[in-house]
């Protein structure tokens, strides 16, 4: 696991760590079923205070990546897990609404927004 | 048993100045093979020499040292006892050695060694109603407060030293040698009393000092 | 029992000085800092909580004991290290040993010297010899060799190189590693807790202004710059600590406000620095 905190970055530090563990689980750096390191150790490696790093496996456990378990640590769920994918494909979902709407709005047609589609796919 | 303890931390303060009463005695002895009148002289002098330095830990503590010393398990009682301990420890420690002192220069001029537990007595009894006065007022002044106070403070025992010593001597002299004679017909009864009426000085002291320190911020 | 350090209504009386009514908590595990300008009461509430001052009022718990429910643990489980050095200058690091050996239960010798081994200081030299940075290393390793739970630190990284401030943070982080002790860290240095530090206590005048997460306090606030000839009166009496400078003010908004700001005004994530340049500004406007 690999976290670097910027001080110039406009995210708040939690956002930071939680981004890039994220970002480590969904590309498959961080496999399923790995132990994350405790909450005050990763405070004390990174220099941050431990209500910081709190909020970051908290937001995570609510995003459905990892689950914490008392005493126990926590541990990086399957990407496969349903509450996850539910939560991306509601992402998707928005995503692709806010294009349809756009498109509707310059009177584009189905087929043409389906190519564009195809090409973003492809790149 | 705690008090023990800050008898030991004013030690650890003090040890190094403190070596310097070890040539004391050695002074006490020329001098008076050096034409003294008087081999008492030799106790005296090394007593006196006790209360000087007993106020040392006070001149050296600085309001700076709250954070440590203040901070140490035990109660401000417990300090102050230590700190009469240890102006009782030196007080005891100069009388013997002032005996010691005696004693050797009794032996080698083959003269008696009376009246030196008597004297010794006396100059126990002196010391710690002096030492119990000056610690009174220096915990009543406050630590590191005022530099001049504590010059006066710590220019009583010579002051008291002087006028006791002339007193008695006068007195002495004043009633054709009934005065003297009323003296050495009491001597043990004297000694006692002054015995016993130091260590009570030096008790009270204590708890005046505990009750003006109790309510005071830093003491 | 998840506080261990908890402040009542702290009242303090001096000529021309009132710590007035402090009340703050500290939960085991964690960092707290204590901040505020020189004079604004930080010493004297710390005196309070090492029992060196008497409170007029108020009631002070640590871990879950008042000091006079048992004065000697109470002296226990605090280290405290200072701003400046509270040994006594003629002493040595061997006289420091064994008046820890006697007075604490739980010193341990071995972690004392192991610690003086780590911080290279000198067992031979009189502690008036040592300088500031060795000063402050053998504080914490008298505090450091005992079982403490509270350490409270007076404005202990002041005038440290910043390599030994770096030191000085990791050990603080070491300490607070298991969740069952914490730090009071005062100090009007803030980078060093900007970094570390878990809650805010803000002082000003003997005064509390702020107590949150410093989390919180970081997001609570966003600094605003711009030209003071284009603030509309509505925006102006949003502002917090507004201060005026020759090409341009600066002053605070509160974060949830912020969207409201119109283009051509700056706005930045504050420094705890500034969110307390800025809160003590406009206290003194309230004045």
């Amino acid at each position: 696991m690999k976290i670097l905190i910027s001080n110039q970055s406009e995210l708040p530090i939690y956002a930071q760590i939680k981004e890039q563990i994220k970002e480590q689980i969904l590309n498959g750096q961080i496999e399923a079923g790995t132990e994350l390191p405790s909450i005050r150790k990763l405070a004390k490696e990174l220099g941050v205070s431990v209500i910081t790093t709190t909020r970051a496996y908290n937001d995570l456990e609510e995003e459905g990546f990892i689950s914490s378990m008392q005493g126990k640590g926590s541990m990086v769920l399957s990407k496969e897990n349903e509450f996850l994918k539910e939560k991306y494909l509601l992402r998707i979902e928005e995503g692709m609404g806010t294009a349809v709407e756009t498109a509707k709005r310059i009177g584009m047609k189905e087929d043409e927004l389906v190519n564009l589609l195809h090409k973003l796919w492809k790149e | 048993m705690k008090a023990l303890k800050f008898l030991k931390v004013d030690w650890l303060r003090c040890k190094s100045q403190l070596r310097v009463m070890a040539i004391l005695p050695l002074i006490a002895i020329a001098l008076v093979f050096g034409g003294m009148d008087n081999e008492l002289f030799i106790n005296a002098y090394v007593v006196f020499g006790a209360i000087i330095f007993s106020t040392q830990p006070f001149t050296m503590e600085s309001a700076s040292e709250s954070g440590f010393i203040n901070m140490l398990p035990g109660t401000k009682r417990d300090r102050v006892t230590g700190r009469y301990l240890f102006a009782l420890a030196l007080t005891l420690f100069s009388v013997l050695v002032g005996v010691i002192a005696v004693s050797i220069y009794d032996i080698y001029k083959d003269t008696s060694l009376e009246p030196v537990m008597s004297v010794s007595c006396i100059l126990f009894g002196c010391a710690m109603v002096i030492c119990s006065l000056q610690y009174v007022l220096f915990y009543s002044i406050g630590k590191g407060k005022s530099n001049q106070m504590m010059a006066i403070i710590r220019m009583i025992p010579s002051f008291v030293m002087f006028f006791l010593g002339t007193y008695l001597s006068d007195w002495i002299k004043s009633g054709d040698g009934t005065n003297l004679e009323w003296v050495l017909e009491r001597e043990v009864e004297l000694s006692l009393l002054c015995v016993l009426v130091g260590l009570f000085v030096f008790f009270v002291g204590i708890s005046v000092s505990s009750r003006i320190i109790e309510h005071k911020d830093f003491a | 029992m998840m506080e261990l350090l908890e402040v009542k209504g702290l009242t303090k009386r001096y000529k021309g000085f009132l710590l007035d009514d402090i009340s703050f908590s500290l939960p085991k595990g964690y960092i707290m800092g204590y901040v505020g300008q020189n004079g604004a009461g930080k010493t004297t509430t710390i005196n309070c909580i090492n029992q060196i001052c008497h409170a007029n009022s108020g009631t002070i718990y640590l871990n879950g004991r008042m000091y006079k429910e048992d004065p000697i643990q109470y002296k226990e489980e605090i280290g405290f290290i200072g701003d400046e050095s509270y040994f006594p200058k003629e002493m040595r690091i061997s006289d420091i040993r064994s008046i820890q050996k006697t007075f604490y239960r739980s010193f341990q010798e071995a972690e004392f010297d192991q610690l003086i081994a780590r911080f290279k200081l000198p067992e031979k030299k009189k502690i008036s010899e040592f300088s500031r940075g060795m000063k402050v290393k053998l504080m914490f390793a008298a505090a450091l060799s005992r079982d403490t739970k509270l350490l409270i630190l007076d404005e202990a990284t002041n005038g440290l190189d910043p390599v030994i401030r770096s030191e000085v943070l990791q050990i603080l982080q070491d300490y607070i590693s298991d969740g069952e002790r914490s730090i009071l860290f005062s100090t009007h240095m803030l980078e060093d807790l900007e970094q570390i530090a878990d809650y805010i206590v803000f002082i000003d005048q003997g005064k509390i202004i702020i107590s949150e997460t410093k989390d919180d306090l970081l997001e609570s606030y966003i600094l605003i710059k711009g030209d003071y000839k284009e603030l509309t009166t509505e925006l102006r009496s949003r502002l917090i600590g507004l201060e005026k400078k020759e090409f341009g003010f600066e002053a605070l908004i509160k974060s949830d406000e912020a969207r409201n700001v119109p283009k051509g005004f700056v706005i930045n994530k504050p420094s705890i620095d500034k969110i307390m340049v800025h809160l003590i500004r406009n206290s003194l406007e309230g004045v």
